[in-house]
């Protein structure tokens, strides 16, 4: 099913609605008339059943309640009977503030993101986790800092949840490979602004990668000190070896270097294993030719036609990635036009 | 009110070159009797940019537009912008930060009036170090020599288009540089002119020797996409007949040696044999499989090989 849920989410035209019936009478599309003042989208994910959301909520609500009309849009990855009971009480009471988008099964945290974004309203959004990763009374400077950046990631002090063996080390892996700024990206919480939500496309697991992608896409994300919250992380990333994670890097690596030219990973690669195998393969034929060293009796010659094969074929791979490249450029305009000043 | 000429202007922080660059153009254009607009692509700029051009006067003398970006999507994105927005039968493209000269700009115009439909600038006596100019002469060469479309200076930004001609060219990635040799598959008339070229007034370029690999590496897949889409059955077929020849030099060594003295040879030859046919057999299926994506795809990239059939007595505008 996680299959089904990427298709989903890569084609941002394809109907949502199967998958996301709607609490109550609230419907998302046709309140947009409604929800044309609110200040602040609020998405949050819930991936685990949870008692505590009902409170959770009440601290989350009180402490952004400076900013006038804020929507909660709740994200429930999957059936949790008693978050949902909760959150159909709350939003009997709060109105159109409170809605819950339920799928009928789990389909990651990215999905529902998504999902959650799509429904949003305002133009800043602010991402959490029902319990509190970060104490509620800082969430307002995140959302101000969204006056002087696109995106404002935080960064907890302490207290950093999670296995021992996994802290820090997705963003240690990181920081080499791809140069990443980011020291926390286990916390969920995030705000930003409307236009990061609609322009990048997440699926997999790489709502870990989120202020990564959004700052290789161009926009300025910043980091911002904040107070831990006690709460336990969300349970993907608790695993002390998680294969899943090492896959989600290799593909970040691959989107963020080489998606616009194939080639330029896979030729490298190729050039240099069909070098190799070249230089190789004509010293064993000079040595044969000019010395008589036989290679009857070993696999010296085998191994370097290996060799020779191998980097032909990377290298035809890596064309084809570029024939699919241009076969697709008229799709890549991928700029998005603001305004046109006439 | 049709336009004549669209001169397209990428910028990205350039806020104290703005007003210097549309004064340029300005007093460069006003001896033209032509509808002129000026398009500024501003790429995501931190500065002062848009608030500068959008104090431009507005008198229509140029014709002034700027389009404005989100955020910073690069200079060949930006070029694209501008191309895709620019109404004028003519586009002239050049850098943001007055390394050209727009008193060439005429004579641009003049050379497409005469019938090319690409005129390319030349900085002949570029004023830049010769760390930047060196490499950036080896990798024209190599260019013009893989590509069949010998020109001096790729890297001038300073080029104008037949409208129709351009906005048919599928740009990517960085492949600005490489619009004469994408366009060689209409066939298309090009001149080169000799520009004028200052140095650099701030900031820093990053045309270094490291470039070399990234521009060798490009040129393979430009010289791929160009033969593929002359023939897309063809493009892996030179690589394919020398495996399938080493297939069978290896094959025959294989049986010759079979009954003689060198009967160990003929084993590895055996090896070699297998090797390479597969070899052989694994590029006729990724020549297939360009096939299948062609087939896919090939109704969105029709007009851009139509290009090459054009009616005898096209006009020229």
């Amino acid at each position: 099913m996680t299959m089904s849920a990427s298709d989903l989410m890569t084609r941002p035209t394809a109907s949502l609605h199967p998958n996301d019936p709607t609490l109550g009478a609230l419907q998302p599309d046709s309140t947009n008339d409604v929800g044309a003042d609110f200040q602040l989208s609020v998405v949050i994910p819930v991936s685990r059943e949870s008692d505590t959301i009902r409170d959770d909520h009440e601290r989350h609500a009180a402490a952004l309640a400076e900013f006038g009309r804020v929507e909660f849009i709740y994200v429930l990855d999957g059936q949790f009977p008693r978050a949902m009971a909760a959150l159909e009480a709350l939003s009997r009471e709060a109105g159109h503030n409170v809605r819950a988008l339920v799928f009928n099964q789990t389909f990651g945290e990215a999905a529902a993101l998504s999902v959650g974004f799509k429904h949003a309203r305002a133009p800043r959004i602010l991402t959490l986790v029902p319990e509190p990763q970060v104490d509620p009374a800082d969430l307002p400077d995140l959302v101000r800092g969204l006056d002087s950046a696109d995106m404002v990631v935080a960064r907890r002090t302490s207290g950093v949840g999670g296995s021992v063996f996994g802290a820090g080390k997705m963003e240690w892996v990181l920081k080499r490979i791809l140069q990443s700024p980011f020291a926390d990206l286990r916390c969920r919480v995030r705000a930003l602004k409307r236009e990061v939500a609609e322009e990048i496309v997440l699926y997999g697991h790489q709502h870990r990668f989120f202020p990564l992608l959004a700052l290789r896409h161009g926009f300025k994300v910043v980091e911002q000190t904040v107070r831990p919250g006690g709460g336990l992380p969300p349970k993907d990333t608790s695993a002390p070896l998680d294969y899943s994670m090492i896959l989600d890097v290799v593909t970040v690596f691959f989107l963020l270097k080489f998606l616009k030219k194939p080639f330029r990973f896979f030729g490298g690669f190729g050039l240099a294993v069909l070098a190799l195998g070249l230089v190789a393969t004509g010293w064993l034929v000079f040595t044969r030719l000019a010395f008589g060293t036989p290679l009857v009796d070993r696999p010296a010659l085998i191994l370097s036609s290996l060799m020779v094969v191998l980097g032909v074929q990377i290298i035809a791979v890596g064309l084809i990635g570029e024939i699919v490249t241009f076969a697709y450029t008229k799709d890549m305009r991928d700029y998005r036009i603001e305004r046109i000043i006439e | 009110m049709s336009v004549d000429l669209s001169i397209i202007v990428p910028v990205y922080n350039e806020e104290d070159n703005v007003l210097p660059m549309y004064e340029a153009i300005r007093n460069a254009v006003a001896p033209i009797d032509r509808t002129v607009e000026l398009v500024f692509v501003d790429d995501g700029s931190r500065d002062r940019t848009v608030e500068r051009l959008s104090q431009l006067p507005r008198d229509g003398k140029p014709k002034v537009r700027i389009v404005k970006f989100r955020r910073n999507y690069g200079q060949t994105q930006a070029m694209m912008a501008g191309i895709d927005v620019a109404e004028g039968k003519v586009l002239v493209t050049m850098d943001g930060d007055l390394q050209n000269d727009p008193r060439d700009i005429p004579r641009f115009l003049e050379q497409i009036e005469a019938g090319h439909d690409l005129v390319v600038g030349w900085r002949k006596d570029r004023k830049d170090h010769w760390s930047r100019v060196l490499p950036s002469k080896v990798a024209n060469r190599l260019i013009g020599w893989v590509t069949g479309v010998p020109i001096k200076d790729n890297g001038c930004s300073l080029k104008a288009y037949r409208a129709d001609l351009i906005k048919r060219i599928p740009l990517y990635s960085e492949m600005h540089r490489f619009i004469p040799a994408m366009s060689s598959l209409a066939r298309p008339k090009i001149a080169e002119i000799v520009v004028r070229h200052h140095p650099r007034m701030h900031g820093s370029s990053k045309y270094g020797f490291s470039r070399i690999y990234k521009v060798f590496v490009d040129l393979i897949s430009i010289r791929t996409v160009l033969t593929f889409a002359r023939a897309p059955l063809l493009w892996l077929s030179g690589l394919t007949m020398l495996t399938l020849l080493l297939t069978l030099m290896a094959a025959v060594a294989a049986v010759v040696f079979a009954d003689t003295s060198y009967a160990g040879s003929s084993v590895v030859f055996a090896g070699v044999t297998l090797l390479f046919g597969a070899l052989t057999l694994f590029l006729i299926f990724l020549a297939l499989l360009g096939q299948l994506i062609w087939g896919a795809r090939s109704k969105s990239l029709a007009p851009f090989v139509d290009l090459a059939v054009r009616p005898a007595g096209r006009e020229v505008p």
